[in-house]
C-alpha cells in the first residue's frame, strides 16, 4: 500500500507542472490587467497617458518578463512553499489562503456531514421502501434538491425570513474561539445550502446502490439464515452499497469548493471562495494562481484518498 | 489678506480678489455665509422638520433630507457596508477609497449642497501674490493616540510634507513614478510648501493655479502624520491621522473597525464611540443586512429597494439628491465620421436623453451639458432642459433637424456610419440599458446607422481598452472633480488625464491654459460660460446622458444625515459620519 501510495505521489507531479503551466498562462489570457487597474481612476477610468508608466508598473510587478519566465519562477517558488505574493497589498499568498482555509474548510465539513447524515438514511429507506409513498416523497425532495440552484436556496435563506419577520443571518463574522455559537450560526446556513445539494444526489445514488444490492444473492443468503432484516441492510447492504458513494463523496467535496464561491459571497463569509472571486476581480495573479495550485492539490490528494479507501472497504480493490 | 477664519470671523474684504477664483468663489460665498461653519453644521440638534420633509437646498436641485426628530443620544457604534476591504493605503497614490477617508482629514471641505469651500484643517489663508499661498492651520489638532505620535501636535510641517507629496514632489525620493502620485493635479504647479512656524504654510506655485482650493477639498487629498513614509503604508493597524476615527480592528474581507478619535478637532464629534465597516459583497444580503437592523445605512438604493426597505422599516428614512455621477456616451475622434462636428451634433440632436435616463434611475436625475450642475458656474438641470436637443418638448423638431445635418455630412439616415460602443455589462450598472436605449433610439432616428454593442464582462477588462482610446464610442459614468477647470482639462484638453475619446481642439486647450491661470472670479466664470456654450455648440465632445440620482436610507434612528446630505456629498468622505448620530424617538 505504501509503495502504491508513493508511485501516486510521483505520478501527481507532472500534472501539478501542467495544471501549473496553464493556469499561469490562463489567468493572463482573463480580459483585463492588474496593471491598468492600479493605474486606474477612482471614478473608474484608466489614464489616457497610462502607457508611459505601464512599463514602470510593470517591471515592478514582475509582469514585463515573458510568461514562460514567469512561470519557472513560479515553479521554483512553489517548490521551496513560496506561493508569490499579492500583487496589491504585498501579502504572502500562503498567509492569505492559510486564512481563509478554515472557513471554507468547516462549511464544507459541516456540509459533508449533514449530508451524510441525512442522504444515507434517506437513500436506505426510499430503497428498503422501494415504490411506496415514503419511497416517492422523499426522491422528490433529492430531485428538488438537485434542481434548485443553491445561489437561489442561499438567497432565499437570507431574504424571506429579512421579510417575514425582519431577521436574518448574521453577516458579522466571529470566530469559533471568540463566539462558538455565534460561530456556528455563521457557518451552519451557508452549509445547509452546499449540505442539501450534496445529499440529494448522494441519496439518490445510496437508493440506486442499495436496490442493487438488496437483489444479490448473498442477501437473499442472509435473509434465509434467518438474520433480522436492520441487520440485513446496514450491515450486508449498506457497507458494499457504499463503495460507489463514497466515489461520488470525495469527487463532491471538491465540488463543494466551488460551490463555496457563491454561498461565501451571500453569506459574506471570509473563505477561499470570496478570496477566489475578489482575486480575479482585481486580476491578482499569484493569488488566483496560489488558489487553484493548492486547490488542484486537495483534488488530487482527494482522489488518492479515495482510491486508497477503496482497498479497505473492498478488499478486492486493494492494491497488489 | 485674511479671508476666512475658522470659528467665525469673516473675510475683511471680498475674498476672491487677488485669488479668488470662480469655485473659490464659493469659498467666498461660504465663509461669508458660514463663518467659518458652525461645529457640525446644524447636526447639533434634531428639531423640527419631521420625516419625510422635501427641502428643495442649495443649488436648487431637488435634494430630499428629512431632519430626524427626538434627542440626541451620545455614543453607539454605527455600522455600515461596503462589498470589500480597501486594498490599497497610501493615500495619495490610491486608486480608490481608502483607510485615510476615515481616519485622515482634508485641507477644506465643500458644503455638501452648494459646494462652498468650509475651512477645515486650513482655518484661513492670504495671497501675497498669484503664485504665492499662505495657509494657517488649526492649531490644537491631535493625531491619534497610538505609536509613535502618541497624540502629538498635527503641524504646519505635516501639511506642507502632505502638499509636496501630493503634487508628487517626492516621487524620486520615494522612488515612486510620478504618475503614481493620482491627485497632484488637486495641487497643480505646487513648486515648494514650507512650515513657516507651527501654523503657517507658505506654498509657492510655479504659476498661478485658480484651481488650487477647490482641489484641496477633494475627498481624495486627505492628510497624514509626515512619519508615515517610515512606518510604512501597507499595515492599516499602524495608521494614525488625524480624523474622528481612529483604527481598531482590520481583518481583510470580514470588517473595518474605527473607535471615537477622543482628540478629534471639531467641537462635540464624533458622536459615535464606533463607526464600523461589514463586508458583504452581495447586494441583496446588504439589503437584508439593513432590514434586519446590521446596518445602519444603505447607499445607491433603487426604486425596488426602497419599496422592500419601507415595507419593512416605515420609520427608515430616505435621502435623495442629483448626484456628482454624470452618465455619458463618449465618441472616439479617431473614428472616420466623428471627426466631422455635423455628425457629433446630429447625434446630440438625436438622443432622448429622459427616456435613457428615465428608464434607469426613473425620477430623481438631472439634466447636465458640459459641466456638472453641481459646479456653482456649471448649467442648472431647468436650463439644460430648455436647450435644443435636450428640451423634451422640441424632440421631435430637433430630430429633424439632426437627420437635415446628418444627411448634409453625406450620411443620410446615417448610411455610412458603423460603429462599435463599449460598455461594462456588469449586474446593477446603467451601462447595458442605457446603450440599448440609445442604439434603439438612434435606430429609429437614422434607420441606416449600424450600432453594434460590445459588452465586458468587467471592469477590469473594460478599462483597457477605454483608457487606450480603442473604441469608437463608450458609454460610461465619470464622477465630477472638485472644480470646474480640473474637469474640462482632464476631459477634453488634448492629452488630458481622462480624454479617452482623444478630442483635440486647440481653440478648448487655449480657453484651459487662461481659465487655469485667472484668479479673477468674474473673469474665469465667463470663461466657463463660453466652454459651456462652445461645448453644446462648437465642439460636442461628449453626449452627456444627465447626472444620475443618489440615493441613501438610514435607520429611523439616525440623525443628523441631513446636514451631510448633497451633491457634494461624496466630496466630505467618510469623515462626514462624525456629523451623525443617534436619537432617542
Amino acid at each position: 500500500m505504501a509503495k502504491y501510495v508513493l508511485r501516486r505521489l510521483i505520478g501527481m507531479i507532472p500534472t501539478w507542472l501542467i495544471i501549473m503551466f496553464m493556469v499561469v498562462f490562463m489567468v493572463r489570457l482573463i480580459p483585463g490587467s492588474i496593471v491598468d487597474l492600479l493605474l486606474q481612476d477612482q471614478g473608474g477610468g484608466g489614464s489616457y497617458q497610462a502607457g508611459i508608466d505601464r512599463a514602470q508598473v510593470e517591471h515592478r510587478l514582475g509582469l514585463d518578463q515573458p510568461v514562460y519566465v514567469q512561470y519557472v519562477k513560479y515553479v521554483a517558488g512553489v517548490a521551496q512553499g513560496n506561493l508569490g505574493a499579492s500583487l496589491w497589498d504585498q501579502q504572502s499568498v500562503v498567509s492569505l489562503i492559510a486564512q481563509r482555509v478554515p472557513v471554507t474548510a468547516q462549511v464544507a465539513l459541516v456540509a459533508i456531514v449533514t449530508s451524510v447524515f441525512v442522504s444515507i438514511p434517506i437513500g436506505v429507506i426510499s430503497a428498503v421502501r422501494r415504490d411506496s409513498p415514503v419511497d416517492y416523497l422523499l426522491r422528490s425532495i433529492s430531485i428538488l434538491g438537485i434542481s434548485v440552484p443553491g445561489f437561489a436556496i442561499g438567497t432565499a435563506i437570507v431574504i424571506f425570513p429579512t421579510l417575514w419577520w425582519g431577521v436574518t443571518v448574521s453577516f458579522k463574522y466571529v470566530s469559533f474561539a471568540d463566539d462558538p455559537i455565534g460561530h456556528l450560526k455563521l457557518i451552519i446556513p451557508p452549509a445547509m445550502v452546499l449540505g442539501v445539494q450534496l445529499s440529494a444526489s448522494v441519496a439518490r445514488l445510496t437508493r440506486t446502490m442499495m436496490l442493487e444490492v438488496l437483489q444479490e444473492d448473498y442477501i437473499r443468503t442472509a435473509r434465509a439464515k434467518g438474520l433480522q432484516e436492520p441487520k440485513i441492510v446496514v450491515k450486508h447492504a449498506l457497507k458494499n452499497a457504499l463503495i460507489p458513494v463514497v466515489t461520488v463523496l470525495g469527487i463532491q467535496i471538491t465540488n463543494l469548493l466551488g460551490g463555496s464561491v457563491i454561498t461565501e459571497t451571500i453569506f459574506a463569509l471570509p473563505g477561499l471562495g470570496r478570496l477566489m472571486v475578489s482575486s480575479i476581480g482585481s486580476r491578482d495573479y499569484p493569488v488566483v494562481q496560489g488558489i487553484v495550485v493548492m486547490t488542484a492539490i486537495f483534488v488530487m490528494c482527494m482522489n488518492l484518498a479515495v482510491d486508497v479507501s477503496y482497498g479497505y472497504l473492498d478488499p478486492r480493490a486493494r492494491p497488489a | 489678506m485674511t479671508i476666512g477664519q475658522f470659528g467665525g470671523r469673516v473675510s475683511r474684504r471680498s475674498v476672491l480678489e487677488g485669488i479668488g477664483v470662480g469655485a473659490l468663489g464659493l469659498a467666498g460665498a461660504a465663509l461669508l455665509g458660514c463663518g467659518g461653519t458652525k461645529s457640525g453644521g446644524d447636526a447639533g440638534t434634531s428639531a423640527g422638520g419631521g420625516l419625510g420633509a422635501n427641502q428643495p437646498k442649495g443649488t436648487g436641485l431637488p435634494l430630499t433630507a428629512p431632519v430626524v426628530q427626538g434627542k440626541e443620544k451620545a455614543g453607539g457604534t454605527f455600522t455600515e457596508h461596503t462589498t470589500s476591504s480597501y486594498t490599497q493605503h497610501d493615500p495619495h497614490t490610491a486608486l480608490a477609497t481608502n483607510i485615510w477617508h476615515v481616519i485622515g482629514d482634508k485641507g477644506l471641505e465643500p458644503d455638501p449642497q452648494t459646494a462652498a469651500i468650509r475651512p477645515h484643517v486650513l482655518t484661513s489663508w492670504e495671497v501675497s501674490d498669484p503664485t504665492t499661498l499662505v495657509f494657517k492651520v488649526k492649531p490644537g489638532i491631535k493625531i491619534h493616540n497610538m505609536a509613535p505620535w502618541n497624540g502629538r501636535e498635527f503641524t504646519a510641517e505635516d501639511v506642507a510634507w502632505n502638499l509636496e507629496r501630493i503634487g508628487g514632489l517626492y516621487a524620486d525620493k520615494l522612488k515612486t513614478p510620478l504618475a503614481s502620485f493620482q491627485r497632484a493635479s488637486m495641487v497643480a504647479n505646487i513648486a515648494k510648501a514650507q512650515a513657516v512656524d507651527p501654523t503657517t504654510v507658505k506654498v509657492t506655485l510655479s504659476k498661478p493655479n485658480s484651481s488650487f482650493f477647490n482641489g484641496l477639498m477633494d475627498t481624495r487629498v486627505p492628510f497624514a502624520p509626515k512619519e508615515m513614509d517610515d512606518i510604512g503604508w501597507n499595515d492599516p493597524l499602524k495608521m494614525g491621522g488625524i480624523g474622528p476615527f481612529q483604527i481598531s480592528e482590520w481583518v481583510k474581507d470580514q470588517k473595518m473597525n474605527y473607535k471615537k478619535s477622543s482628540t478629534y478637532f471639531r467641537p462635540n464629534e464624533p458622536h459615535f464611540d464606533a463607526f464600523n465597516w461589514s463586508i458583504i459583497p452581495d447586494r441583496a444580503s446588504a439589503v437584508a443586512a439593513f432590514i434586519s437592523g446590521q446596518t445602519n445605512m444603505i447607499s445607491a438604493v433603487n426604486q425596488l429597494e426602497i419599496d422592500q426597505i419601507k415595507k419593512s422599516k416605515p420609520d427608515a428614512n430616505l435621502y435623495a439628491w442629483v448626484d456628482s455621477n454624470w452618465h455619458h456616451f463618449r465618441p472616439s475622434t479617431e473614428y472616420g465620421p466623428f471627426k466631422d462636428l455635423r455628425v457629433r451634433k446630429a447625434i446630440q440632436l438625436g438622443i432622448d436623453y429622459a427616456q435613457i435616463m428615465d428608464g434607469f434611475f426613473g425620477a430623481g436625475w438631472g439634466y447636465q451639458a458640459a459641466l456638472s450642475p453641481g459646479y456653482p458656474e456649471g448649467w442648472k438641470p431647468e436650463k439644460v432642459k430648455s436647450l435644443a436637443g435636450y428640451n423634451p418638448d422640441t424632440k421631435a423638431a430637433d430630430r429633424a433637424e439632426a437627420q437635415k445635418m446628418l444627411a448634409a455630412a453625406g450620411f443620410p439616415n446615417g448610411k455610412g456610419i458603423d460603429f462599435q460602443i463599449i460598455f461594462q455589462n456588469t449586474s446593477g450598472t446603467a451601462y447595458p440599458e442605457n446603450t440599448q436605449r440609445f442604439q434603439a433610439q438612434m435606430g429609429s432616428v437614422f434607420p441606416e446607422m449600424k450600432i453594434t454593442l460590445k459588452p465586458y464582462a468587467d471592469n477590469a477588462s473594460f478599462s483597457v481598452p477605454q483608457a487606450k482610446g480603442e473604441f469608437q464610442m463608450v458609454s460610461y459614468v465619470i464622477t465630477a472633480s472638485p472644480d470646474s477647470v480640473i474637469e474640462m482639462q482632464s476631459q477634453y484638453y488634448t492629452g488630458g488625464s481622462r480624454n479617452y475619446g482623444h478630442f483635440s481642439d486647440k481653440n478648448l486647450d487655449a480657453m484651459v491654459d487662461k481659465a487655469q491661470v485667472e484668479l479673477k472670479t468674474d473673469a474665469r466664470n465667463a470663461i466657463m460660460e463660453d466652454f459651456q456654450n462652445k461645448f453644446i455648440n462648437d465642439w460636442v465632445p461628449m453626449y452627456v446622458l444627465g447626472a444620475q440620482p443618489a440615493r441613501v436610507m438610514t435607520q429611523g434612528n439616525v440623525g443628523g444625515f441631513d446636514t451631510t446630505a448633497g451633491l457634494w456629498y461624496g466630496y466630505s468622505a467618510t469623515t462626514k459620519a462624525c456629523r451623525w448620530f443617534f436619537v432617542d424617538k
